[in-house]
């Protein structure tokens, strides 16, 4: 009964004039800035950030919150429409997405975007609400040794994730893994592959590699395409109604489960510090396309493929709040830009947050979900609108988008270096694209690699070089078997093949 | 609405005009002033500068616009600030790394902080709690120290190699003699989290997070870096007290490029004490355990000077060397 008193006294916050016209606004420029490409939340949050130091501190939070969140929505609707990821974590997203765009279906493809967003997002909100400080101690049983168990085991799913051939999927994740080594090693301090630019001890930008090989990519192959005479792949939608939205009956029953185990997986990913909306993604799609019947659909507009992602990145921007809230742990930067807002306002989270702030806490956690709810009432009516996006002439749209990708570019870390970057890869994208290689894997190499060998450098300098410290723990071991169960896989069929004959033999 | 695009306007027009030419000092500053900030949004010298920076603008009656350029250890922005023009229009926020630390951590630093770089005014400064997580067996200092001391010695976190955490028990490592092993984290956040968990030792540590961690017995926290103590946590013992020669605060100080006009410098520098004074920075400061800068003026460059020689020394005795 102690959470229906909460309910009450987070309702009594969240509904007040105030905090809900700060949630519309905090989910709307959320919504705007995710769906421009390259401009994410961290960089709308942090200019906003001084905006709300004459607001009450609930109030600003729930409108900072709002933007995370909300960005995670927009995010995914370029992916969709025109194949160019928002934020990072979208670029699963426009795998299935995209294509269903190009087979005509690019209403039903946002409908099941906004859809899942929001199970993911209020399923995860629930979690907060009953369990935060039971999986944020959950969480903090995560020593670096399954940090890196779960690391490996999203490397070996993505080497599963793109159509085709196996080994250009390997070829891509070994190049994001390359990439990930740029930059000052954590251990020793020492410059890897900078070539002498400072503005690469940082490593290179996560949004410069997304945005090159995802947008300008794309961007470049529409011209060429062009120069050879029209393209016939364009999408030809210009008007969808309500009704082609809609998934059909059986559609919408393959859809729970996606929806449902993206959001498993998003909640566990989130509440882990330090991993993030993009890796959450990335597992849910792989994890789809292994349970699935039907995997060669994936990449060619398979439902599955967008739901899952969807509901994972937003179940884990939710589950981030965790760490954050019930320990004074930021996972990532924005949350640590979240936290450094609470703290200007005076207020310190810590383990005693929710007994200490409950009006905060609560008020907080219950405009999680009305920002959910006006989310999706301002997504759905905007997708007939959203979807003449494509109808736009190249020689607009495409300018437009280039002009966003520099600013996103740039604005990361206020560094024109990464402005140049960000066309680097676009060519190199390009090139990848020429030769049939799927890029996605790039990013998830990119992303994993850095994180994979700090956490065994970790692992073995606490362990004083001793490798069975992967052994000794159990949920390590799991995750270790469950790698090795995915490596031996492909090799099953042929195995029993062998056995069959040599049983008639 | 209206006079906010005014305002706009104003400032447009007046920023044009200086740029013909003619700034005359005595009507500084006349357009935005840029504050640097070298590290990355959210972390506490981003939330320090945002806030003395609002506070700054209102007295200045210029806007102050904050500019997050993180890398190398606070380096890449801090070397962006030296190169800019000296008329206080581009200053930065220094810390104990940037114009103390990077010094003797970084082989080819692209700026100098005792010669290339005009102090403004001392913000102000926190020690380090050193903390271990609850269910550690260390109960004390001498505990730990004890521990260092057998087997295969104790293991520490820090915030990155070369960071005032990391020395920090490196210089614990020397005066005691003991066997302490570093593992480095990308934050601070996290560091603190493996603490928490048990997975390293101990951790010097901002007191703020981890001061709510200790009230709820998350965490133990087991001496002050500061010889002073600190104002959060007076209860717990200054590790000065055992180990003589231990005294390591992290600070904030405000500084432009060198050789800026006397009496901009001034005037940026009465702006920064007006805004510590300021209820809301003071409230803040309580909060967080900052203690407002005690060194005046005239006095910053001997500070930096005193700074940049007692953590060289550490670093040399650590032999931690980052390029």
């Amino acid at each position: 009964m102690e959470l229906l008193s909460n309910l009450a006294l987070g309702m009594e916050t969240a509904f007040s004039y105030d905090a809900l016209l700060y949630c519309f606004i905090g989910v709307s420029i959320g919504t705007f800035v995710g769906a421009l490409p390259g401009i994410g939340p961290m960089v709308t949050i942090s200019v906003a950030l001084p905006l709300t130091f004459g607001l009450d501190p609930t109030v600003a939070l729930i409108m900072l919150a709002g933007i995370f969140y909300g960005a995670q929505y927009g995010g995914s609707i370029t992916s969709i429409l025109l194949n160019l990821p928002g934020t990072a974590s979208t670029a699963v997203t426009a795998l299935d997405g995209y294509p269903m765009t190009k087979n005509g279906r690019a209403g039903l493809a946002l409908f099941i975007n906004a859809v899942a967003s929001f199970c993911g997002s209020s399923l995860a909100v629930l979690l907060v609400m009953g369990f935060a400080p039971t999986i944020a101690d959950f969480a903090l049983g995560f020593n670096s040794t399954e940090y890196f168990s779960v690391m490996l085991l999203g490397l070996i799913a993505a080497c599963t994730m793109s159509n085709g051939s196996t080994l250009k999927a390997l070829v891509m994740v070994a190049f994001g893994l390359v990439l990930g080594i740029v930059g000052l090693d954590l251990n020793s301090g020492v410059p890897r592959f900078t070539f002498g630019f400072l503005g690469l001890t940082e490593g290179v930008s996560l949004i410069s590699i997304a945005m090159g090989l995802f947008g300008i990519a794309e961007i470049v192959t529409k011209l060429a395409e062009s120069k050879n005479g029209g393209s016939a792949a364009e999408p030809k939608v210009t008007h969808v109604p309500f009704r082609d939205m809609l998934p059909k009956r059986d559609e919408l029953r393959r859809l729970w489960g996606p929806i449902l185990r993206g959001t498993g997986i998003g909640s566990v990913i989130g509440a882990l510090p330090g991993s993030g909306p993009t890796v959450a993604a990335f597992m849910a799609y792989a994890m789809e396309k292994k349970v699935s019947r039907t995997p060669e659909k994936f990449g060619t507009g398979a439902l599955e493929g967008v739901a899952a992602p969807e509901a994972a990145n937003n179940a884990s921007v939710q589950a981030a709040f965790i760490p954050t809230l019930s320990l004074g742990i930021p996972g990532d930067v924005v949350m640590a830009i979240l936290l450094g807002a609470m703290i200007m306002h005076g207020i310190i989270p810590g383990p005693q947050f929710i007994s200490a702030q409950p009006a905060m806490f609560w008020g907080l956690i219950v405009s999680f979900w009305i920002g959910n709810v006006m989310l999706l009432i301002l997504n759905l009516p905007l997708i007939g609108l959203l979807v003449k996006i494509i109808t736009v002439p190249a020689r607009i749209l495409y300018p437009v988008v280039i002009f966003f990708i520099c600013i996103g570019s740039y604005s990361v870390a206020n560094n024109v270096l990464d402005v140049f970057v960000t066309l680097v890869f676009g060519l190199v994208g390009y090139l990848l694209l020429r030769l049939n290689y799927n890029a996605a894997p790039v990013l998830l190499g990119f992303i994993l690699g850095p994180m994979m060998e700090e956490n065994l450098r970790r692992s073995l300098v606490i362990s004083r070089g001793d490798l069975t410290v992967f052994l000794d723990r159990p949920v390590s071991v799991g995750l270790l078997l469950v790698c090795l169960l995915l490596l031996l896989m492909p090799l099953r069929k042929p195995l029993m093949r062998y056995i069959r004959m040599a049983g008639q033999r | 609405m209206k006079h906010v695009f005014k305002k706009v306007l104003a400032v447009a027009a007046i920023a044009s005009a200086s740029f013909v030419g003619n700034a005359a000092v005595a009507e500084y500053p006349e357009r935005p002033i840029t504050m640097i900030v070298p590290f990355s949004a959210g972390t506490s010298t981003d939330t320090v500068s945002r806030l003395i920076a609002k506070v700054m603008s209102d007295n200045l009656g210029q806007p102050i616009v904050v500019e997050n350029r993180a890398g190398a250890g606070g380096s890449v922005g801090t070397s962006e600030v030296v190169k800019a023009d000296p008329d206080g229009y581009t200053i930065a926020m220094g810390t104990v790394g940037t114009l103390a630390i990077n010094k003797s951590i970084f082989t080819d630093l692209p700026y100098d902080p005792e010669a290339d770089v005009t102090p403004i005014s001392f913000v102000g400064y926190t020690p380090t709690l050193l903390v271990v997580g609850a269910d550690s067996k260390f109960q004390t200092l001498e505990d730990l120290v004890a521990g260092s001391k057998a087997g295969d010695g104790i293991t520490f976190a820090s915030t990155g190699n070369g960071t005032s955490t990391h020395l920090a028990g490196e210089l614990l490592k020397v005066l005691t003699g003991g066997q302490m092993i570093h593992v480095p984290y990308k934050s601070g956040a996290v560091g603190l989290a493996a603490v928490m968990s048990g997975e390293v030792d101990f951790m010097f540590n901002h007191p703020v997070s981890a001061k709510k961690n200790v009230e709820a017995g998350k965490l133990r926290a087991l001496g002050v870096s500061g010889a002073k103590g600190s104002v959060v946590a007076p209860e717990v013992p200054p590790i000065n007290d055992s180990y003589d020669g231990f005294d390591l605060i992290a600070w904030w100080l405000i500084h432009g490029p060198a050789n800026m006009p006397d009496d901009v410098t001034n005037k940026l520098s009465a702006a920064v004490t007006a805004a510590i004074n300021a209820g809301e920075v003071r409230e803040y400061f309580a909060t967080s355990g900052i203690t407002e800068g005690d060194v005046p003026l005239d006095g910053l460059k001997g500070f930096i000077s005193a700074e940049v020689q007692k953590w060289g020394g550490i670093a040399e005795s650590a032999k931690a060397k980052a390029d």
